[in-house]
């Protein structure tokens, strides 16, 4: 029993970071409809960045971070400007091509600029170890995945509540209808890289802080693709519950199953776990299904 | 007033769908704009309202102008925040929000949600029935409460002109009444204009106070509500009127050439 219950909880703590980082993709398909196959290089990137301001700012977090920030806001700007901003009214594919492509340069570019050798982060968080009733929990890992759903929280107000959030659920919604009324999607494009930019410094902060920054933190991209589409790629509940699904079903997979077929398993899990959520739900547990009155 | 001055409009470079369009549209007034398929009705429209862009399109000559300032080459946003408004054709409502939520992008150019909020009352007076679905996803209403929805969504962008783009489409004859009779309301109280393009001719010639007639990309007719619907062709190739109660044959060449050069 102890063990199922430290499975959970260490799987429903990885799971919010996970959705942490499925948040960056939802951001983009919520704001611009396509889908960001350079999310996870912008969390690597992202994560350099906190990593080097922490080293040159004398370890002060508040300046690395918001440094970071800001200069993935540029970076996200800038790449809807010089390369999604011509593709407007171009098939989806192209988009997503050129996403691809983003994603490509910005692996290459990091490690040119940077090395490849692992950089720890560290944490202003407290570390060692909690313990409830048999059960531990890191510290870092808790408080990170504390920061990371009041993120998401705040992004989801954000939609919901705000005149911007609603202009950019439209703009995915209906672009040209979104024109008619006056909404100027270039802006709310531009706005939705911008965030996603934010998004992706806070998430390799936060990730590196647990995990450490090197250049494999790029593939993070994919390894978290499950949740997105387990959750439906247009959601943020669905973002939060497919990360969690995810997470806890890695951890009992990794925690009952590894050891009777000697390992690996929980790589794999997750991916069976979307085939099936696939099956039933093709647009994911919370995604939008497309409307038809009948 | 409303302005259009010997239009003409490029798509893709090459197609030049309007060849020389010139009308007016009085502050006010309903104004009826028809014609048959592909005459370039909605090209008219999105001429005015700055969509052209999106699809292509160009303005090669001529002059739009409104309230004496031209809206040639201005952004949509600008065109929307000097009031002149688009409907688009298919209401095109933004399925995945509630209907709330629609009426609140509406009034983006509101400047804030606040703003929005407070102007959510003139819309729901006119049309009740979105007001009792207003938590509804806007994907589930019916076709005339979409219409409703998308001519409700152009009225929270306080608009003082409506370029309605065929807003009976696809409706019940008892809807369009309804639908028509709220707009007609909406000039007399709201002192909104309208430009109305419509297929439906009838219906549209009921609330309009003058008419143009647009046929392959030029104005071949226009006059007052009564003068069109007085008109022979309109009667006959509009309003189906002529020859009631006559069986008529298309072997008949005239009318055969006539009709040809109506419907291009």
């Amino acid at each position: 029993m102890t063990l199922f219950l430290q499975l959970l909880v260490n799987g429903v703590l990885i799971g919010i970071l996970y959705a942490l980082l499925a948040l960056g993709f939802v951001l983009i398909a919520k704001g611009s409809g396509v889908i960001n196959f350079a999310q996870g290089e912008l969390v690597l990137l992202g994560g350099y960045l906190v990593a080097v301001l922490l080293g040159a700012s004398g370890e002060n977090v508040f300046v690395a971070l918001g440094g970071a920030m800001a200069v993935m806001v540029i970076v996200g700007v800038v790449i809807e400007r010089g390369v999604l901003r011509p593709l407007v009214n171009e098939p989806l594919l192209s988009l997503v091509m050129a996403t691809i492509a983003i994603g490509t340069v910005i692996r290459g570019v990091v490690p040119l600029i940077w090395g490849t050798s692992t950089r720890s982060v560290t944490t202003v968080f407290p570390t060692g170890t909690l313990e409830f009733g048999g059960i531990r929990v890191q510290q870092p890992v808790l408080w990170a995945a504390a920061f990371a759903l009041l993120f998401i929280g705040a992004f989801a107000m954000f939609f919901m509540r705000s005149r911007m959030g609603l202009a950019m659920q439209a703009v995915s919604d209906d672009r040209i209808a979104s024109q008619s009324l006056g909404v100027d999607t270039r802006r709310i494009n531009a706005i939705a890289w911008g965030t996603s930019g934010v998004t992706a410094a806070f998430t390799g902060y936060v990730w590196g802080s647990v995990l450490g920054v090197d250049p494999l933190l790029g593939m993070i991209g994919i390894l978290v693709f499950p949740v997105v589409i387990l959750g439906g790629i247009d959601s943020i509940a669905g973002a939060l519950v497919g990360g969690v699904a995810v997470g806890i079903v890695e951890g009992m997979a990794g925690g009952y199953l590894d050891p009777i077929v000697g390992g690996g398993f929980s790589l794999v899990a997750p991916l069976l776990l979307l085939l099936i959520v696939l099956m039933v739900r093709p647009y994911g547990l919370f995604g939008r299904r497309e409307i038809e009155r009948v | 007033m409303l302005t259009l001055d010997g239009v003409e409009v490029v798509y893709n470079r090459v197609a030049l769908v309007l060849k020389g369009v010139s009308l007016r549209v009085e502050e006010g007034s309903i104004v009826a704009l028809l014609g048959a398929n592909g005459a370039g009705k909605s090209t008219v429209l999105k001429t005015i309202s700055g969509l052209l862009a999106a699809e292509r399109g160009e303005v090669v000559r001529g002059e739009v102008n409104w309230q004496g300032k031209s809206l040639l080459r201005m952004p949509a946003s600008q065109v929307v925040e000097r009031g002149v408004v688009q409907v688009l054709e298919g209401r095109r409502v933004f399925e995945h929000l509630t209907v709330e939520q629609n009426l609140l992008v509406g009034g983006y150019r509101r400047g804030s949600l606040r703003a929005a909020r407070q102007a959510l009352d003139v819309p729901y007076a006119y049309f009740p029935r979105l007001k009792e679905r207003r938590a509804q996803r806007a994907g589930l209403l019916s076709g005339g409460e979409q219409q409703m929805l998308a001519i409700s969504r152009a009225v929270m962008s306080n608009c003082k002109l409506a370029l309605l783009d065929e807003p009976s489409l696809g409706l019940a004859p008892m809807l369009v009444e309804e639908i028509f009779e709220i707009v007609q309301r909406l000039n007399a109280d709201e002192g909104l204009t309208v430009l109305l393009v419509e297929q439906n001719a009838d219906a549209a010639l009921r609330i309009a106070q003058h008419g143009y007639v647009l046929e392959d990309g030029r104005i071949v007719l226009d006059g007052t509500a009564e003068e069109l619907r007085a008109n022979q062709d309109v009667a006959e190739f509009y309003l189906g009127l002529a020859g009631v109660g006559s069986r008529r044959s298309f072997r008949d060449v005239k009318t055969y050439r006539r009709r040809k050069r109506w419907l291009g």
